[in-house]
């Protein structure tokens, strides 16, 4: 028998992962530069960089679905934990973008 | 000899012939189960022998989960019950203005004493408690996995809990609050010592809750019942694997807090003190970066038990079971992001307190599709209607009450006005009550056969739950609106003309109606278990009065389970109605004592996979003498006697090394047969080994609670650069950061040298010492440079920063000198042999972790700021 190459949980820990990052970054930016477009602009940065890491993310977890590495509920658990990341990270985003300096 | 493949035995093998295997382990084998014919005379007797608990004196040395649990649950809620007596003297105070029922600084150390002793005392422990007891039945497995350590942590928590709690009674008690802000805490304005036996207390307390994280998330991820994969396994584990992960990421937070804290006030380090460089926001951010998850850590084991006793008295498999697990894992992720919720007030930037906000109410969907998939599972299946029922029902229903009001306080506008005020009261009693006491006294209702094979009065509860319900919404409901009616928390009185006095009168009516409930649930559970005879204490005879479709209705002793099933389904029991009398007969994994010694299965982490079986530690006094001399050492330190403490000190070592003395064996039998002829080894070594696992997460922790010091010196950098005023001392950078990948390349080589050379065993013991006497050498240069560059740790944030970093980094090294020590003692007597041995294994991963600390600390204080101060 083949022995498993990736374990099954790192996608779903990956997912959260990124919004995590995404938040401590935007967090960190508004306190280093409070009342400034900088962090403003670290957000939106921020943003757009996470999303594209979770798109990124979303196809190389079908693309090992497809290959039969990451079966079954493993791969529910990988697209339910990038949609969930995916709508904290546009959500925590938010107040970048209503409250402008 | 085999009959037709069981349910379980047959899903199995199919579902591993479809997936690729984790460890090589052939799946067809579990077709041997379940096996036929008698099992030999005696060998049940011999297993309920090396399982038995020690009697009389000796029953403080057993460490069995089913002993220690049961101690662990009955001690959390004596502290829930001896919390609730001072709410009461509380409430009797507040039940009409100007009251002078206690004194203003007596009514300080009850609010004080009653928050720390819920929180840390009861809610924590109470969850860790129920996990000893419940999830190595629900695994199917013998034991947890390091049940020393178990033992550990709850005469640690005993032993310090009690004489913490105790300090209310020589007028010694905390009076800062549950959270012990600074300046308030400070040696200027909290004088005496009833602060330092907070700090003390609740430290060590944190200890035991991270010693028994780590062997409850070793238990769930390597000795689940073979076929038990991560999509099989119950809600109740998922829950605990992921309470366990956020202990060890979030407690840290808590322990470098205490530890920065104590650092201020016994040698004035002015970490927090913002008029020499240090900041009391930094205490803020690092209390509630524990604080706030710290409430999940509650509510996502509770959760599961609401999620497990739902589908049995539903009796329907869960609503979107991976939904659900999917919902507290999120909930755990955005839980770390909503600490400063609790700071909104404090000034922080606008766009800061933005992100916080949103992460609040983020993270109520997670919570909110629990919710929704306990209804579901409630209206769609057939209900029974008994005491749990009724206890899952209300929690549900107060909890979210609790939720919806954490949404209010969630958004900035409203909390500025809500905030300390009674509205805040309300709403975590709600969160607490609904999410974690009413399904704890649900699990009581529903456990207690499997228990002691009684069942709790149903009657009696019936009272209990109405009586408990009733008081909740008395006593809180009203606190809403004296909290919307301006009526600040941790106040002792009010004045007549404020309006409060009815909803405080009606809140304290409350109080004891729900103290009433409590007390008839005390009498009936002390008439239930008091009695003699019978199946109690894991006796026997476990009854499954309420067709509960998990593992652990089929526990039948302190082993367990006879013997270990084969698992592919959430509930095992409904799926396979053979299986108990199976398991009961012997026919599967474990039927005996293969070693003659305390054993149990080690599967793999993923697919559980049978891979070894495991020699369990019996019965030892060191584990609770290890934990009276810490108690010893931490208490008698906050007391100022440093001799006694350090003669404490000494004795903890050398308990907790005899302790573990003994861990490392290696027997004559190399394999043997766990059932069917199923050969397994006994010894395993490296990531397979479980022990491997629990030094990596223990190395986890101390690099999180140095990331915790990383991020204090960060912060006060930032909020006060100009009192960065000391040239960073870059000479000794590069000797240091020599030393230091010596001491990492020494520790890592142990092991090949091992292995490959003929005098492997004491190449190895050379390399580990002089390891670690590269790592002492670096600190020496790292404390010296900074000491003779002017730097001192009372002068300034900067020198508190830099020496609190580097004081948790000493108390890693010297654990590093221990180690060695220790390492050094075993390879003279000959117990280090090779090619590879756990406990190099083990120590190597601390020293290599070391290492890293170490050059850390050397890096960040001399590149940040760049310019040097």
């Amino acid at each position: 028998m083949k022995a498993l190459r990736l374990p099954g949980w790192r996608p779903i820990i990956l997912a959260f992962t990124i919004w995590f990052v995404h938040f401590m970054v935007c967090w960190a930016a508004a306190e280093i530069w409070p009342h400034q477009w900088a962090a403003n602009a670290v957000a939106w940065v921020a943003t757009a960089i996470a999303l594209l890491a979770l798109g990124v993310h979303f196809v190389q977890v079908n693309a090992r679905h497809a290959e039969g590495q990451l079966p079954g509920w493993q791969h529910r658990f990988a697209l339910g934990a990038i949609a969930i990341a995916s709508a904290a990270v546009v959500f925590s985003a938010l107040p970048a973008i209503v409250f402008l300096p | 000899m085999t009959r037709a493949a069981t349910p379980g035995v047959e899903g199995a093998v199919h579902a591993a012939a479809a997936e690729p295997s984790e460890t090589g382990f052939d799946a067809r084998l579990y077709e041997r189960f379940p096996t036929q014919g008698g099992r030999p005379a005696g060998e049940l007797e011999a297993l309920e022998k090396v399982w038995k608990t020690p009697t009389g004196w000796r029953a403080f040395s057993a460490v069995n989960n089913n002993f220690i649990g049961f101690l662990f649950i009955v001690t959390a809620f004596g502290f829930f019950i001896a919390a609730g007596i001072l709410s009461l003297v509380m409430r009797v105070q507040l039940a009409a203005p100007m009251a002078g029922i206690v004194p203003q600084e007596t009514y300080n150390q009850l609010f004080t004493m009653h928050g720390s002793v819920m929180m840390f005392l009861f809610a924590v422990p109470a969850v860790e408690a129920i996990a000893v007891m419940l999830l190595p039945q629900m695994l199917a497995a013998r034991d947890l996995p390091f049940p020393r350590l178990s033992a550990y942590s709850y005469w640690a928590y005993a032993i310090g809990g009690t004489v913490f709690f105790s300090s209310i009674f020589f007028s010694l008690a905390p009076s800062d609050g549950w959270f012990m802000y600074p300046p308030l805490s400070s040696s200027v304005y909290s004088k005496g010592i009833n602060a330092d036996f907070w700090l003390l207390g609740i430290g060590f307390i944190e200890i035991s809750a991270i010693a028994g994280a780590i062997e409850l998330i070793v238990g769930v991820l390597r000795t689940r019942a073979p076929g038990m994969t991560l999509a099989k396994m119950p809600v109740y584990a998922w829950a605990i694997l992921i309470f366990g992960v956020m202990i060890i990421l979030a407690f840290p937070a808590m322990i470098m807090v205490t530890f920065l804290l104590e650092l201020e006030r016994a040698f004035n380090w002015p970490l927090f003190d913002a008029t020499r460089g240090g900041d009391p926001l930094l205490y803020q951010h690092l209390f509630w970066f524990f604080g706030h998850p710290d409430v999940y850590i509650i509510f996502i084991p509770a959760s599961a038990m609401v999620s497990t006793m739902i589908v049995t008295v539903a009796q329907k498999k869960l609503v979107g079971h991976e939904l659900v697990v999917l919902a507290m894992i999120a909930t755990a992720f955005i839980s770390f992001g909503v600490w400063a919720h609790h700071m909104f007030t404090v000034g922080l930037p606008g766009l800061s307190v933005g992100y916080f906000s949103a992460a609040s109410m983020a993270v109520a969907i997670p919570a909110g599709a629990q919710v929704f998939a306990w209804i579901c599972t409630l209206a769609s299946g057939k209900v029974q209607r008994n005491a749990p029922s009724l206890f899952l029902v209300g929690g549900i229903l107060i909890f979210v009450m609790g939720g919806l009001t954490g949404v209010m306080v969630g958004m900035v506008a409203f909390d500025g006005q809500a905030h300390d005020t009674y509205f805040v009261v309300a709403h975590f009693h709600y969160v607490l009550i609904g999410g974690m006491v009413f399904p704890l006294l649900a699990g009581f209702y529903y456990w207690t056969p499997m228990i002691n094979g009684r069942q709790l009065s149903e009657k009696v509860g019936r009272w209990v739950f109405w009586l408990c319900f009733t008081g909740v919404h008395v006593s809180f409901l009203p606190m809403f609106l004296s909290g919307l009616m301006g009526m600040p928390r941790r106040v002792n009185t009010y004045l007549p003309d404020r309006d409060w006095g009815l909803p405080n009168l009606v809140s304290t009516v409350g109080a004891f109606i729900m103290a009433a409930g409590v007390l008839l649930f005390l009498i009936d559970a002390i008439r239930c278990y008091g009695r003699k005879g019978g199946g109690g204490g894991g006796g026997g005879d476990a009854r499954n009065v309420f067709n509960g479709g998990t593992l652990e209705w089929l526990s039948a002793g302190n082993y367990s389970v006879r013997s270990i099933p084969v698992v592919n389904d959430l509930e095992p029991l409904w799926a396979d109605p053979q299986m108990a009398k199976d398991v009961e007969a012997g026919r599967y994994f474990l039927p005996n004592t293969a070693t003659g010694a305390r054993e149990t299965l080690i599967t793999s982490t993923l697919r559980a996979e049978p891979q070894y079986v495991q020699i369990m530690p019996g019965p030892s006094w060191w584990p609770v003498l290890s934990a009276l001399f810490t108690a010893g050492f931490f208490l008698l330190l906050t007391v100022q006697a440093m001799t006694l403490s350090a003669v404490c000190g000494v004795l903890t070592v050398f308990c907790l090394m005899r302790w573990v003395w003994g861990n490392d064996r290696h027997i004559a039998q190399k394999e043997v047969d766990v059932g069917a002829g199923i050969l397994l080894p006994t010894y395993v070594t490296g990531p397979a080994s479980h022990g491997w696992w629990a030094a990596v997460l223990l190395d986890i922790v101390l690099g999180m609670i140095f990331l915790m010091a990383m991020f204090a010196y960060l912060y006060l950098v930032g909020a006060h650069p100009d009192w960065w005023r000391i040239a960073a001392p870059r000479g000794a950078l590069m000797p240091g950061l020599l030393l230091l990948g010596a001491s990492a390349g020494l520790a890592y080589a142990a092991r090949p040298l091992m292995a490959r050379l003929k005098r492997g065993s004491g190449a190895s013991a050379a390399a580990m010492t002089l390891s670690m006497l590269c790592l002492v050498v670096a600190l020496a240069l790292d404390v010296l440079s900074w000491w003779n560059a002017g730097l001192r740790g009372d002068a300034s944030g900067q020198g508190a920063a830099v020496y609190a970093m580097l004081a948790w980094h000493g108390a890693v090294v010297l654990s590093v000198v221990l180690s060695a020590f220790y390492y050094a003692l075993r390879w003279v007597r000959g117990l280090a042999p090779g090619p590879a041995n756990k406990t190099l294994e083990a120590l190597r991963l601390l020293f290599i972790y070391a290492a890293l600390e170490g050059a850390a600390s050397l890096l960040l204080p001399r590149l940040l700021p760049w310019s040097g101060a």
